[in-house]
C-alpha cells in the first residue's frame, strides 16, 4: 500500500484561500465610496486604468457609509468643516509628497450640492496639486453602483 | 530468485480472469458485471473539479469588481486659491486685468436640463439652454472675445453637482482650454436671492 499522500486537494485549498485573500484585501482597501455618479454623454472623459489613484469622496448626508455629510479620504473622514477641510488638505498633501504622480480623483454624487463639492477643489489646490479628475460614468449607466479601480 | 519463483506463479492467475479468458468459452462469465450485485460501485470524485470551479467563479467575481465604468474629467486647478475678495491682495500695477467670462448656472429641478444659465457678457444674448450657451459663445469666439478667452463656470451654491459639470464638459468640448470652476459665491447680487 503506498504511503505517499495525495496532496492535490490540499493544494487546491490552498489556492482557494489565496484567492480568497486576495479578494478581501481588495475590499478592504475599498476607497470608493458608493455613489450615484453624475453621467456625461458628451465628455471628453479618460481612463485612469493603470496610474496610481488618490480618491476623494463627497459622501451625501443620508448615506450609510462611514463620514456621512462629509468627506472620506481613502478610509480617513473628514467633517464638512472649516477644521475638516484643512484636515482633508494637509492629508492629500501629505499623500502628494508620497506619491507625486498620483492623479486625484474627486467623486461626487450627481445631485450634491455645488457648495459641498467645491471646497475639495480648494483643498486640492491648497495641497499643490495641478488638476483633479472628477469622476463620471458614461451616459446610460448613471444609475449603476460603480466602484473605482 | 525469489521473485523469479514466484513471477510465473502469478502470471497464470491473471490470465485467468484478463487475456487468457478471452480465448476460452466462458469469457463473459469470468467478466464482473456490470449492473447487479457484485458489480464495482463507479465513483467519480468531483471533489478536484468543483475545486476548480470555485476558483474560477473567485476569479470572474475579481475581475468583475476591477473592472470599472468610471472615467475621469480633467480640471486643471490654479497655483492658489481664488481671491474672494478682489482687492484683497496687493496687485502687480503693470499687470493686464483678465476678466474671466462668467457663466452663472442654477439649478430648477432633478432633470437634466432644468437648470439656468446666464452669462456676465452683454454682448451674449441669455441662453434658454445649453445648447445655446455653447453656440452662442463659439460663434462669438475670435471676433468679440479671444480665442483663449477665460471661462468661469460659477455655479451657485445649491446647484447640482451634474449641472455644473454638464456646461464644464459642454465647454471643453466646444474648444474651449481655460475653463474654471469657481466660488459658489453668486457674483451679481441682484439675481442670487439667498435661499
Amino acid at each position: 500500500m503506498s504511503l505517499l499522500p495525495n496532496l492535490t486537494p490540499l493544494i487546491d485549498v490552498v489556492f482557494l484561500l489565496l484567492v480568497f485573500f486576495m479578494f478581501v484585501t481588495q475590499l478592504a482597501k475599498d476607497r470608493a465610496v458608493p455613489l450615484t455618479l453624475p453621467a456625461l454623454p458628451e465628455a471628453e472623459v479618460e481612463r485612469f486604468r493603470g496610474r496610481s489613484t488618490l480618491i476623494v469622496n463627497v459622501v451625501p448626508a443620508g448615506s450609510s457609509e462611514q463620514g456621512a455629510g462629509g468627506y472620506r479620504f481613502g478610509l480617513l473622514s473628514f467633517p464638512a468643516s472649516v477644521d475638516g477641510l484643512r484636515a482633508l488638505s494637509g492629508a492629500l498633501g501629505e499623500a502628494r509628497r508620497r506619491d507625486p504622480g498620483a492623479a486625484l480623483l474627486l467623486r461626487a454624487q450627481a445631485d450634491e450640492r455645488y457648495e459641498r463639492v467645491h471646497p475639495v477643489m480648494q483643498a486640492a489646490v491648497l495641497a499643490g496639486f495641478p488638476g483633479v479628475q472628477l469622476v463620471t460614468l458614461p451616459n446610460g449607466r448613471s444609475q449603476r453602483q460603480e466602484v473605482a479601480p | 530468485m525469489t521473485l523469479a519463483s514466484g513471477a510465473p506463479t502469478s502470471a497464470p492467475s491473471r490470465r485467468a480472469d484478463g487475456a487468457g479468458a478471452s480465448e476460452g468459452p466462458h469469457r463473459f462469465r469470468r467478466r464482473k458485471p456490470i449492473r447487479g450485485p457484485g458489480r464495482t460501485p463507479i465513483v467519480l470524485n468531483v471533489t478536484a473539479m468543483i475545486d476548480v470551479v470555485f476558483l474560477l467563479m473567485t476569479y470572474f467575481l475579481l475581475i468583475a469588481q476591477f473592472r470599472s465604468a468610471e472615467r475621469g474629467l480633467p480640471l486643471a486647478l490654479p497655483r492658489k486659491l481664488e481671491a474672494s475678495a478682489p482687492a484683497a491682495a496687493p496687485r502687480d500695477p503693470f499687470e493686464l486685468p483678465v476678466r474671466p467670462l462668467t457663466v452663472l448656472v442654477r439649478s430648477t429641478g432633478p432633470a437634466r436640463s432644468h437648470m439656468t444659465l446666464s452669462v456676465d457678457d452683454p454682448a451674449i444674448p441669455r441662453p434658454n439652454s445649453l445648447d445655446e450657451l455653447v453656440s452662442s459663445l463659439s460663434s462669438a469666439r475670435g471676433v468679440s472675445m479671444p480665442a483663449d478667452q477665460l471661462i468661469a463656470v460659477r455655479p451657485a451654491p445649491e446647484a447640482r453637482w451634474e449641472h455644473a459639470l454638464m456646461v464644464f464638459s459642454a465647454l471643453r468640448q466646444a474648444g474651449f482650454e481655460a475653463i474654471r470652476l469657481s466660488n459658489p459665491v453668486p457674483a451679481a447680487p441682484a439675481s442670487a436671492p439667498p435661499r
